[in-house]
């Protein structure tokens, strides 16, 4: 079964359309990265997928049930992280777990919890005095409550410092690992590549991408970049690398040699500097980062054409 | 239905922020001054009648103006911001991210908050009792309790109103906007309305004091106020006819006139309509069916 499914999502707002024909599917028991800039739709994505929000057209499915239909019924199986929320300033991060415990009607242990997301110590201070980070912390906590089949993260590490974040990314693959189905938005890719199954990329309101992190990779076809260490530079050597089929671009910086050529040119490269008496010392790969990437696919908007192109390859 | 938990956060949530204790404290220091002003004689008791000692009664008619100016305040303070507040803050999202429906975050609000008034107002009771038991006064406990519960009711129409217009609103300032409105309208207002109506139709149409005395008693009754002190009123004399007559309005000989006149309009009996289970419906009515219509609402709207 799938967890999520969204057909031809529609969301307007007067003249303003939020999320525009949208369709995605997320199957269960993956890890499913939602990611676009801010603004791009996906807090009303997920709110349309939690009945926050009804969509102008459209359906919206999740773990079988009707998202507008049957809410309470969603959100007994789901546990959620929502954005922009507040927490209830005068109750202790304890009472706000034994709230959710008693609302999902489980008998979990709202220490174990707090501990497990980094509470603890913290369990009888008011909410209203925790910091953003730990407000983030105890609504992942509320979120965890009751085994959720389904996790709708919003923005999980909003407020949360490297190491936070990624004992988020911890939980998430543990709770993975548990079985759930993992759904989560972010505006930062480096958050979601290490955990994530499949990612989708969201702008303006529609989905321009989806697949696995390598898929997209691939899909964008963009170049690697080769960094060699040589003894001494050889104009001559310089000159045979450029030549060579699938190298772009070469830059000397001292006895340091960089090199942007396709994959499958890197042992050519290498080959080629040695033929021509060059001794390399040593040489490393760099992949084109996820976060270029990520740009590529968010940042286009006054390149529209190319844009497509790129998607299409 | 998980309303239950949300009306329990929601007491556990007032109880931390000083609401119940604080209301409770108000409305025990206004109930605590009738017996003093009694006993310092600043109010003149009235005649013992049949040789019967002075009861608390006398207190239960002083006190009854005042509680049907500052309960339904007192009600609408702590209610206008339940469900505009979370929304607010946030925490409607925190709330709705959990399994309950829309309707258990209006009922449990309702109930919460209900539960609050009501603590309060019999706390205020409680100190009230024990103050008059110090008075010379003859304290007739089943009217004073009877009293007790239907002010009770009256704050619970007006946490149902506030709770209503809270979960239709997008913002506190336009729930505060529309239970202000209705407690002026229900407060200076609807009495005007109520005989101006009345008065229109005696100019323009052909109907008779039969048709338009009743009309005009059960125009003021769907006003929770006045129902609220008809049946104080019903209560203390056992004469709902009375009770309801004397809503005709006006004092001193004035009143008596129009006493007189709605009394023989009305033929002597209470028609069904107006009579006192009607007349606590209409509470009832206040209590359930305005956080239902504001549910309809808050149902229809994205967050």
């Amino acid at each position: 079964m799938t967890a999520i499914e969204v057909r031809g999502a529609t969301k307007r707002y007067g003249d303003v359309t939020a999320v525009s024909d949208l369709d995605l599917t997320v199957e269960e028991g993956e890890v499913y990265g939602f990611l676009g800039p801010n603004g791009a739709g996906k807090s009303t994505t997920i709110d349309m997928l939690l009945d926050f929000v009804r969509p102008t057209a459209g359906e919206v499915t999740v773990l079988g049930h009707s998202a507008r239909e049957e809410s309470v019924a969603i959100r007994e199986r789901a546990g959620v992280l929502p954005e922009a929320f507040g927490v209830y300033s005068r109750l202790t991060g304890r009472q706000h777990l034994e709230f959710a415990v008693e609302s999902k009607e489980v008998d979990d242990d709202p220490d174990a919890i707090l501990e497990r997301v980094g509470l603890a110590g913290e369990e009888d201070r008011r909410a209203g005095d925790y910091s953003k980070g730990m407000r983030q912390r105890l609504a992942l906590g509320m979120a965890l409550v009751g085994e959720p089949d389904l996790l709708i993260l919003d923005e999980p590490s909003t407020g949360l410092d490297p190491n936070g974040a990624r004992e988020m990314r911890t939980i998430v693959s543990e709770e993975n690992e548990r079985g759930a189905t993992v759904f989560f938005s972010s505006h930062i890719l480096g958050q979601v590549e290490a955990v994530c199954d499949r990612v989708g990329i969201l702008r303006e309101g529609s989905l321009v991408a989806e697949d696995s992190v390598e898929g997209l990779r691939e899909a964008v076809g963009t170049e690697s970049t080769l960094h060699v260490t040589v003894e001494s530079v050889d104009e001559d050597a310089l000159e045979a690398v450029r030549t060579l089929d699938g190298v772009s671009r070469v830059r000397v910086d001292g006895t340091t040699v960089t090199v942007g050529c396709d994959d499958s040119a890197k042992t050519r490269v290498i080959g080629a500097l040695e033929e021509e008496g060059t001794s390399v010392v040593d040489f490393e790969t760099q992949e084109a980062s996820l976060e270029e990437l990520f740009v590529a696919y968010t940042e286009e908007v006054d390149d529209e054409a190319g844009g497509g192109e790129e998607a299409a390859s | 239905m998980t309303w239950i938990a949300v009306a329990r956060k929601d007491v556990r949530d007032a109880i931390r922020s000083y609401w119940l204790w604080g209301l409770a404290a108000v409305l025990s220091l206004l109930l605590a001054i009738g017996p003093l002003l009694i006993v310092g004689g600043f109010i003149q008791m009235s005649q013992p009648q049949n040789g019967n000692a002075v009861t608390t009664d006398v207190y239960v008619q002083l006190m009854l103006g005042v509680l049907s100016f500052f309960v339904p305040i007192a009600a609408i303070i702590l209610a206008y911001e339940s469900i505009t507040g979370e929304r607010d803050s946030g925490t409607l999202k925190l709330l709705l991210s959990l399994p309950h429906s829309r309707l258990d975050v209006v009922v449990g609000k309702a109930l919460g908050r209900g539960a609050v008034v009501t603590t309060a107002i019999l706390i205020a009771f409680i100190v009230a009792a024990v103050t008059l038991l110090a008075t010379p006064l003859e304290f007739a406990a089943a009217n004073f309790l009877g009293f007790a519960l239907l002010t009770v009711v009256l704050g619970l129409a007006f946490v149902g109103l506030s709770v209503g217009f809270s979960a239709a609103a997008g913002t506190s300032r336009r729930a505060m906007l529309g239970t202000v409105t209705m407690f002026v309208l229900f407060t200076l207002i609807w009495s005007s309305f109520a005989s101006g109506l009345i008065r229109l139709l005696r100019e323009n149409t052909d109907l008779t004091s039969e048709t338009l005395v009743p009309l005009h008693l059960f125009v003021k009754i769907l006003n929770p106020t006045e129902a609220y002190q008809t049946l104080v009123v019903s209560l203390l004399s056992g004469d709902p006819f009375f009770a309801r007559v004397s809503l005709s309005g006006g004092s001193g000989l004035q009143g008596a006139i129009n006493r007189q006149a709605y009394a023989e309009a009305l033929g002597g009996s209470v028609p069904f309509y107006l009579s006192d289970p009607v007349v606590a419906l209409v509470l009832v009515f206040w209590i359930v069916v305005v956080p239902l219509a504001g549910y309809w609402v808050f149902e229809e709207s994205d967050l």
